[in-house]
This record gives structure tokens, C-alpha cells and sequence, in this order.
């Protein structure tokens, strides 16, 4: 009896040693499942359905046809697409220049810490107040951007209020929001680079633009990828400062992807529509995201 | 006697006896007695409520709204001396997210109110995706109500092709010409204007160069060219269409967008800009920032806009301007003058309006008597109407003394109840449609061209209904 109780005694321990992982894991795992997995499988099947009052019905592959044949999802993707470009192309490597210039000894370094927090300060203010402070900013007739130009005896500029200059102006607090932001990121990767290198590099006679091209560059390959893609995410999913600042127009020039599928599923209830775009946004970053670390692999073998 | 004389006992008596004096009334105001409006059909008893609890949720966006159905659930609840009644009111903001909240209670069929206040422009949506059956026709006919109202004030919350009222209106927002007349008459007009061209030619005189910079300073109005969203564009425009009687949808549902009537209002706003040059264009809703900019430094001198607009934007943005403010029917459409349109006799339109709807419950037909207790009796609507200045809905109320007889300090002291009474008969229906929701997104993004002058009155409606139809197809 003595024996058989030990022997279930060493049993149920075995046992709970070895789920005990598991049971460690359940509640992240259920967290997972549930806001993570389940509707991203759940958004799968929505596509291939429609909604009305008397619930989902099933109609294939309808809304993918359609969405093909629909311009303002074109339209839609190719604005967001520009957003992303022109964040790769312009806020990233200005955050670049802003982080070498703090990160330099010239700033100081007093001066640097303080202009760091200063700068980080837009990506954590809340979107809502950034897009009521930017149409202050942006207002046509009372705006501070326009009184500051007719002072200076310039013509006011309709920042928000063309079609043709909106999406800059969008861009403009893209920037504003997250240069800072971005910049802080490669200052820590600045930090990280061994004095050394640059040491040796003006031993063997490099100047700064090489010091810069050959050592931090080369040695920030990871901060800029994940910079990189954290950015076409990002600009990809551009939304609450559309949403307040034009709300997609003037004339739909500036709106978004996710914008649109905003419009599909809550302003006109097509969710299975709105489902079939999200999950081709999801091809498109997940495409961009993977190329783009295939390049870096790339840009790792050449060096 | 004063009171350095007498005796600190006797001055506590007297204390005493005031204070319970005022008690006494302070409670007797409180325990008032209510009792069921004569002109609503007869209280009815709701036997399988009796000795219960009874909350009545509703989602409103208006907190005036709150305030008045907190009075109404109060003494609903007096009145119903068996059932115990309570009100469970919530604000939604901002108002264009209370349909959303409503669409997910619905889909989950979880946390419905019993009451939502949706606006207008929200039924497009509602009619969309069949969620109307969720919601509770209301017996208007079947209690002779119906009657009661102008039947334009109830057509937005008709079902298309159907006569279905499915929502009670709180609120008429006809609308009115505001007008600054100290400027008009500074520029040598005599207001009220009478007619769209002595509006056009007023405008001419009064739209100047001030400071002789070459460039104009002072506009008879403006005009909203974009906006952030679809809910509200384009102002001005739907009060000329709607004294024009014209219509986006017809009561069978059938799109008419591109009317001859739409057609004339769009070009006749754009004329405003483009050929007479007497309107500025402006961004954003309410004329926006920059037309309220313009207005709050006497810039512009009048605009087009509903019952609402006095408190929420004039006072509010402007209080110093009261007294120079005064309010007219539109002007009339006359045929063969600079406006050539020949109009239909209608000095007013309409932008906004909510109304009351009922979810589908068990205790839908108690929601319903209370909601006609506080939006379906003229004796409580000119209550309502003293206590937050929101038109009346019913033609009775509409014509009591409580609101002819309003008068507005801000306007300088003009008979301004008596001019809405007035224009609230002339008042053309409109239908809403499925259509609705992506006409107001196409409106949003195709008013700039009219506006400019890139597209005529004609060219823009027909895209805007070749626009809609490719949508909901």
C-alpha cells in the first residue's frame, strides 16, 4: 500500500513537471488563439462571405473578383504605397542624418539627451490631438502656416485643401510623428558601434563620408532593417491621421488602404468585402516585408 | 423691528418655520403631478410588468437629449405607479459612431439599448444590410398619430418602398437665411431679401474689397468646398435643393439623383462661387474653420443653415455679434431673372433631424408608450421646447403660443419661433435609401469640382448617380 502510494506520489509529480510549460504557456496561449489566430482565420473565411441582417452567407470568391475590378482599391493601394515610399525615402534617412547629428560630439551631450527626448516626444503624443493641431496648422485661411507666409508677403497655400498637395501634407506629419522616433532607434545602434573602427579607420587615412558609408552604415544593417520594415507596416496601416486630417480627400487623393477598408466595413457594413481586402493588404506587406529582408540577407552575403 | 433686536430664540424660530416652509415646497415641486397627455391615445396597462423593475436603455448623441428623456423617465415612472421605471441614458460620441455600436450590439445580440437616436443621414445604412428588422415599426397610423406630424418630418424615417415609420423625429431643422444686417444695409440693401436675385445682387454690393489690397476681404457667404467627412457636405447646397422639392431617392426607391431640380440647386451654388463671385469657398464643415473665421470677423455676412446653427455655432463662436444677427425664409426661386429657376413656392429646407427608434424586445410596446410620452405629445414637446429650444415636432405644438411667440435676444429681440412655425409647413418630404451612405461619400469627394467650376450642376449629378448606382450594385 506504502509503496503504491509513493509510486503515484512520483507519478503525479512526473506528471506535472513535465505540463507544467504548458501550463505556463495556456494563458499567453489562450490570449493568442483568441485575439490573434481566431480572427485572423475568422477574416480568411469572412472574405468569401457577405453580410446582411439575417447573417453571413457564402458566396465564394465573388469579393475577390470584384475587388479586382474595383478602382478605388487601386487607387487606395497606390496612396498607401506612395506613403510608404516616401517614407523610405525621405523620413528614414533624415531620421538617419538627424540621429548622426545628436549622436555627433558636436551637439554636446547635454544638448544631444535633452533634443533626444524632445524629438521622441511626437510618436508618443496621442494621434487624435496631432491631427487637431495639424488642421490648425494647415487651415487655409486662419492657419498658422498661411498667417506665417502672408506675413512674409508669400501666397497662402491650401496644404489640405488640394488634391494635389494633400498627400505631402500628410507626409509632412508622418515625418513630424516619427523621425523622432526613428531616430532614436539609430542612435542606440550608433551607440553600439566599437570606437575602434572609427579609430582605425582614420589611422588608415578614411574621411567622414567614408567612415560613414563603410563602418555605420555596414554596422547599423540591423537597426536600419527593422526600421525598414516597421516602416512599410506602418505607413501601410496610415489611418487615424487621415481619418481626422482629410478623411481620404480632397477629391479621395489622399486616401488609404486601410481607409478604405475602414469605409467598406463600417460605413457601408460590407465586412466579408472589407475581409477580402484586408487579407490582400496582408499579401502585399507581408511580400514587401519578406523581400525586403531577402535584400538585406543579400546585402549581408555580398559584404 | 430690526433684526439687532430680537432675540436670538426668536430668530431661530423664525429660521425654523422659513426652512420648513421652504421644504414643504421644495417637495411638493419634486412630487408634481403628472398625469398622461390628453392628446396621446389612452394610457395602456402592461399587466406582465406589473410589481417589475423596468430599465429603458438609450444611446443618444446629444447630452440636451439626455437631459430631457432624464425628466420624461421620471415621470413616466409616476405614472406607472406598479411598474418601477428606470432610465439608463448614455451619451455615444462622436454621433457617427452610435450606429456602429448599435450594428455590433445587434450582430452579437449582445448590450442593446431600447432606444438609439440616430440621425438622418444614418438610415441609408440602416435600410443597407436589412438591420431595420431589428427594429420596431412604430404604430403611428394605427394610433392616429401620423396626422399629428407634418408628414415631411417623418419621410427620412420611412422605409423605402414601404410606409413604414421606423423612427420619431426629436427635432425640425428647417433651415433659415442667417444674416448679418448691419452689413447688408452698411452696403445699401434692404433686408429680408425677397428673391435669389436680390440675394445675387445684394451680394455684389456687399462682397468688396476693403482695404483696396486688390484682393476681396468681405464675401456675401461661403461656400464648403471639402470636408473630413461624408456626413456633412455639402452645406448649403441641400437647403437650396430641398426648397427646389427635388429629390436624391423617390418614395419607391427608385434614384433620381441626377434631376433636372438637383442639377439647377448644384449650378446655382456654383454660380455663387464661380459667376458672380459674392461666395468664398472654405474648407471643412459648417462653412469651417475658415468660413467661421470669416463670419467671427464680420468678413462674411450670411449663411444658410438650420435651427440649430444659432446656438451651436453662432453664439458659441460669435456672442459678441449679438443684436447685428437676424434670420429670414430662403429667398425665392423666380423664373426669367439673373437665377433663372422657376421654384415650387418653398421658402425652406432642412439639414439633420434625429429620430427615435425602438429595438425589437419584449418590452418594445412599454418603450414605445414612453417614447410617445416624450417625443409624440404636444403638450410635453412645448414643455420640451421651453426646456432645451429644440423645435417641436407636431403641427399643435408648432403653432402654440410657447413658440410662436419665442422671441431671440441674439437676434435682436425678433420674432423667431413665429418664422420657423411659418416655414415648417413649407417644408418639401425627402426619402431615404440605400443609396444614401454611398452618395454621402461621393458627395464628399466630388464637391470640390463643383465647386471650382470643374464640373456644371448637370455633369456633377450625373456622375454622383452613376457613382452611387456602380456601388450599391
Amino acid at each position: 500500500m506504502k509503496y503504491l502510494f509513493k509510486r503515484a506520489k512520483r507519478g503525479f509529480w512526473h506528471i506535472q513537471y513535465s505540463k507544467a510549460p504548458y501550463i505556463f504557456l495556456l494563458p499567453f496561449l489562450i490570449f493568442l488563439v483568441s485575439f490573434y489566430l481566431f480572427p485572423i482565420l475568422y477574416s480568411v473565411y469572412l472574405s468569401f462571405t457577405e453580410w446582411s441582417f439575417g447573417g453571413f452567407e457564402l458566396i465564394g470568391i465573388s469579393n475577390y473578383v470584384q475587388l479586382f475590378h474595383d478602382s478605388m482599391f487601386y487607387r487606395s493601394l497606390w496612396h498607401s504605397s506612395f506613403y510608404v515610399a516616401l517614407t523610405l525615402a525621405l523620413v528614414l534617412p533624415l531620421s538617419l542624418g538627424i540621429a548622426v547629428l545628436l549622436h555627433s560630439s558636436l551637439a554636446g551631450k547635454i544638448a544631444s539627451s535633452s533634443l533626444q527626448k524632445l524629438i521622441y516626444l511626437p510618436s508618443i503624443t496621442p494621434v487624435v490631438a496631432i491631427g487637431i493641431i495639424f488642421t490648425l496648422l494647415y487651415e487655409q485661411d486662419s492657419g498658422l502656416l498661411n498667417a506665417i507666409l502672408s506675413n512674409l508677403g508669400l501666397p497662402k497655400v491650401a496644404w489640405i485643401a488640394s488634391a494635389r498637395l494633400a498627400k505631402w501634407s500628410i507626409m509632412g506629419v508622418v515625418f513630424w510623428r516619427w523621425s523622432g522616433y526613428n531616430a532614436v532607434l539609430y542612435i542606440g545602434g550608433l551607440k553600439g558601434i566599437p570606437k575602434t573602427l572609427y579609430e582605425a579607420a582614420r589611422v588608415d587615412g578614411a574621411n567622414s563620408l567614408q567612415q560613414f558609408w563603410r563602418i555605420t552604415i555596414p554596422m547599423l544593417k540591423p537597426v536600419i532593417l527593422f526600421t525598414v520594415v516597421m516602416s512599410i507596416i506602418g505607413s501601410y496601416m496610415l489611418f487615424a491621421e487621415l481619418y481626422i486630417l482629410t478623411g481620404g480627400g480632397p477629391e479621395s487623393s489622399t486616401i488609404s488602404i486601410v481607409q478604405y477598408i475602414y469605409r467598406q466595413g463600417f460605413t457601408r457594413y460590407r465586412f466579408g468585402y472589407a475581409s477580402a481586402l484586408t487579407n490582400i493588404l496582408f499579401i502585399v506587406i507581408f511580400s514587401l516585408s519578406y523581400t525586403v529582408l531577402n535584400i538585406f540577407n543579400v546585402w549581408e552575403q555580398w559584404r | 423691528m430690526s433684526f439687532s433686536c430680537m432675540k436670538p430664540k426668536r430668530i431661530l424660530t423664525v429660521l425654523l418655520i422659513s426652512s420648513f416652509i421652504l421644504v414643504s415646497f421644495s417637495g411638493l415641486a419634486q412630487d408634481q403631478e403628472v398625469s398622461w397627455p390628453n392628446d396621446l391615445p389612452p394610457q395602456q396597462d402592461f399587466p406582465s410588468l406589473e410589481g417589475q423593475k423596468v430599465t429603458i436603455e438609450i444611446w443618444t448623441h446629444d447630452p440636451l437629449y439626455i437631459e430631457w428623456f432624464n425628466q420624461t423617465i421620471k415621470e413616466f415612472d409616476r405614472l406607472y405607479s406598479d411598474i418601477e421605471v428606470e432610465g439608463k441614458i448614455s451619451q455615444i460620441a462622436p454621433f457617427q459612431s452610435l450606429l456602429d455600436k448599435t450594428t455590433a450590439a445587434i450582430v452579437s445580440g449582445e448590450g442593446l439599448p431600447d432606444i438609439i437616436g440616430s440621425g438622418n443621414h444614418t438610415m441609408g445604412r440602416i435600410w443597407e444590410k436589412g438591420l431595420y428588422e431589428a427594429f420596431m415599426p412604430l404604430p403611428l397610423r394605427e394610433e392616429g398619430l401620423y396626422e399629428e406630424f407634418y408628414e415631411p418630418i417623418l419621410t427620412p424615417a420611412k422605409r423605402p418602398g414601404s410606409t413604414e415609420v421606423y423612427g420619431l423625429p426629436t427635432d425640425v431643422p428647417v433651415t433659415v437665411l442667417w444674416y448679418r444686417e448691419d452689413i447688408l444695409e452698411e452696403a445699401g440693401c434692404e433686408p429680408p431679401i425677397e428673391t435669389w436675385d436680390e440675394y445675387v445682387e445684394c451680394g455684389k454690393k456687399v462682397t468688396k474689397d476693403l482695404d483696396g489690397d486688390g484682393s476681396t476681404d468681405r464675401w456675401m457667404t461661403v461656400m464648403t468646398k471639402n470636408v473630413s467627412s461624408p456626413d456633412v457636405v455639402p452645406y448649403q447646397y441641400h437647403p437650396i435643393r430641398r426648397q427646389l422639392g427635388s429629390q436624391f431617392f423617390t418614395e419607391e426607391g427608385e434614384i433620381v439623383i441626377a434631376s433636372e431640380e438637383n442639377a439647377k440647386a448644384a449650378q446655382f451654388i456654383s454660380d455663387l462661387v464661380n459667376k458672380w463671385e459674392i461666395a468664398k469657398p472654405v474648407a471643412n464643415a459648417f462653412g469651417g474653420n475658415s468660413g467661421q473665421a470669416l463670419f467671427k470677423e464680420g468678413k462674411a455676412a450670411t449663411y444658410l443653415s438650420a435651427t440649430w446653427y444659432l446656438d451651436f455655432l453662432m453664439k458659441a463662436y460669435y456672442p459678441d455679434q449679438a443684436g447685428k444677427w437676424r434670420a429670414q425664409a430662403h429667398p425665392k426661386f423666380e423664373k426669367g431673372g439673373l437665377v433663372d429657376i422657376e421654384g415650387i413656392g418653398s421658402r425652406t429646407g432642412k439639414i439633420g433631424g434625429t429620430y427615435m427608434m425602438i429595438l425589437k424586445s419584449e418590452k418594445q410596446d412599454f418603450v414605445w408608450e414612453f417614447l410617445k410620452y416624450s417625443y409624440a405629445s404636444s403638450e410635453n414637446l412645448i414643455r420640451y421646447w421651453e426646456k432645451i429650444h429644440y423645435l417641436p415636432t407636431t403641427k399643435k405644438a408648432l403653432d402654440s403660443e410657447e413658440v410662436t411667440g419665442f422671441r431671440s435676444e441674439y437676434l435682436g429681440g425678433q420674432k423667431l419661433g413665429e418664422l420657423y412655425s411659418e416655414l415648417v409647413p413649407e417644408l418639401q418630404p425627402e426619402y431615404t435609401h440605400i443609396g444614401l451612405t454611398p452618395l454621402k461619400q461621393s458627395l464628399m469627394d466630388h464637391t470640390p469640382k463643383l465647386i471650382d467650376g470643374r464640373l456644371t450642376g448637370q455633369e456633377w449629378v450625373k456622375l454622383l448617380e452613376e457613382e452611387v448606382k456602380s456601388m450599391i450594385e
